[in-house]
């Protein structure tokens, strides 16, 4: 095959270039460029000033919102003395981080749960994040999070509803879908992620390293009976060691599909811990048949407890009195911090440069996908195709 | 350390070059030329706003401009509807390869392949594809796929064992 292999590059040099096409590509180039920055100082001094005042006002106003709280908000984390809340504090920071250029992803799946609707996020081994959010089993908004190599998967564009895309800064990807006038309704939010975000996330690595590594008994005598309990169910299963992706070896253990209380459409369940002997963290996802409905998120060893405890608490953990049972923390709480910094972007049909968003549109944004979040469809503003 | 107009002017000085790598490497990857002058500009343009992040100490802006241009054209493939035909084209090929047998050389014989075929084998031999990334990128069959290797491949081989031997 070498010879084809061969031929078929010489044949590619051969094609001819379209040279009109070349040079109008040149044009466009040409005027995106930007001036020379001896050319702009003259005019830069006093933007200069002005940003330097009004970077000094509000200093002391926005710094419990300023890119660093977050990274110190994770320090301290650190600092605190080890309970279980503080593994799955860190884990839900780790949902929306993701490492710009590395094409790796490091978490993977959550849900805030209201009744029956749902706010599922899922990664792949490639990196891609996507949300879905469900209502009654009914997928009606979507957002995909993709990282600065990887591509939204074609699921992105199912759906009515309005649509979003959180991705990292210039993505290729991102702009290439906006400019795709298919995708006209989606709208772009640019995380704005700093260096610090990447120091976060090598932090948290560490930290989840430390904990899986550790022999140090995390768990007090009642969680040591509570994983003891559990392990005593006959619903689950222990799978054994395996290789999750950002969670590195971990011991596996799945609940039974015929755990009392599961819908008998649910297929799919899985159900993870890492270190049971340190600390565990679960993840139950669940789909009926057609894939829809999936749901999912991430408790401690004491919640899967309760869970094991309450039949039926998977399909309606609220109707079982689980309210604290679903992590309330799951907001994306620092999220705006970074992305109201740099705004949305839009696109309307047939553009092929999206437009920004200014800050206040983003808020918008970001205030209708919390409202969503929470369940407050009509804050929410999007209608659900029954 | 360049700064960024520095990285513009760079990038403006090779694009003459650069500009007919990519728009050769797309245009022999995308069954329409037009399309494929859509993706070139995207990846021109895309290339060209990320210059901040370009690190000459990892590369040439070629081998990163080609690197976006392979992500673009695997999200091409995929976000579209877009397949290919290769069942209802193998009495053609077949007909092709017959009637062109002892008549035109090596070259000619992959050049009379349908354009779509011609795509296969660059995204197989040239770019080096699995099969299954190569299916799952075009929408196709699998097994349909590994049978028009399979058929081609053997057409190829006798042809290059013919060739080898003359």
């Amino acid at each position: 095959m070498n010879n084809l292999k061969h031929w078929l590059n010489t044949e590619e040099l051969s094609t001819n270039v379209d040279q009109e096409f070349k040079e109008g590509l040149y044009r466009r180039l040409v005027k995106k460029a930007r001036p020379s920055w001896r050319l702009l100082i003259p005019m830069l001094v006093p933007v200069f000033a002005l940003v330097a005042l009004v970077v000094t006002v509000s200093f002391s106003l926005l710094s419990p919102l300023s890119n660093a709280s977050f990274l110190k908000r994770v320090q301290a984390a650190y600092e605190e003395t080890a309970t279980s809340m503080r593994v799955a504090d860190l884990y839900r920071h780790t949902i929306v981080i993701m490492n710009p250029g590395s094409g790796e992803t490091v978490t993977e799946t959550w849900t805030n749960i209201d009744g029956t609707v749902a706010y599922v996020e899922m990664a792949d081994g490639g990196g891609v994040l996507e949300r879905h959010l469900v209502k009654d089993g009914i997928r009606y908004a979507e957002a995909a999070f993709v990282d600065s190599l990887d591509q939204p998967t074609s699921s992105y564009y199912s759906g009515p509803g309005p649509q979003y895309m959180m991705t990292m800064p210039n993505n290729a990807a991102a702009i290439a879908h906006l400019g795709d006038p298919a995708n006209s309704a989606v709208q772009c939010i640019e995380m704005t992620w700093k260096d610090d975000a990447a120091v976060a996330v090598e932090a948290l690595r560490n930290e989840l390293s430390e904990l899986t590594s550790s022999s140090t008994a995390l768990l007090d005598a009642d969680r040591v009976r509570k994983l003891t309990d559990l392990l005593a169910n006959p619903y689950v299963q222990d799978v054994g060691e395996q290789t999750l992706d950002g969670l590195g070896n971990v011991h596996v253990y799945r609940l039974q599909e015929s755990y009392p209380g599961f819908d008998e459409e649910i297929t799919n369940i899985t159900e993870y811990s890492f270190d049971a002997e340190t600390y565990m963290l679960v993840a139950i996802s669940t789909a009926d048949q057609l894939g829809r409905g999936k749901v999912s998120w991430h408790t401690t060893v004491d919640e899967v407890v309760a869970l094991s405890a309450l039949p039926g608490a998977i399909a309606n953990p609220e109707a079982h009195g689980l309210k604290s049972f679903v992590p309330d923390v799951v907001q994306l709480e620092h999220l705006p911090e970074y992305e109201l910094t740099e705004g949305c972007y839009r696109n309307a049909d047939g553009q092929t440069a999206p437009e920004k968003l200014s800050n206040e549109e983003t808020a918008e944004v970001y205030k209708r996908i919390h409202a969503a979040q929470e369940g407050r469809w009509d804050e929410a503003n999007m209608k659900i195709e029954e | 350390m360049q700064s960024t107009s520095e990285k513009q002017q760079a990038f403006l000085e090779v694009y003459p070059v650069m500009f007919d790598r990519v728009y050769r490497y797309v245009v022999r990857r995308t069954p329409q030329v037009e399309e494929a002058k859509d993706l070139v500009a995207d990846i021109m343009i895309r290339a060209f706003e990320r210059l901040p992040q370009f690190d000459a100490e990892k590369g040439s802006y070629e081998q990163w401009i080609i690197g976006m241009a392979k992500f673009a054209l695997i999200d091409y493939w995929r976000r579209g509807e877009r397949c290919v035909l290769i069942e209802g084209d193998v009495t053609q090929e077949e007909n092709i390869m017959n009637r062109i047998d002892d008549e035109l050389s090596f070259e000619h014989r992959i050049a009379s392949l349908p354009d779509e075929h011609k795509i296969l084998l660059r995204l197989r031999y040239v770019d080096d594809m699995s099969l299954l990334t190569i299916a799952e990128m075009t929408h196709t069959n699998p097994s349909t796929l590994r049978s028009f290797f399979s058929r081609t491949h053997k057409r190829l081989r006798t042809i290059i064992d013919e060739q080898t031997y003359e």
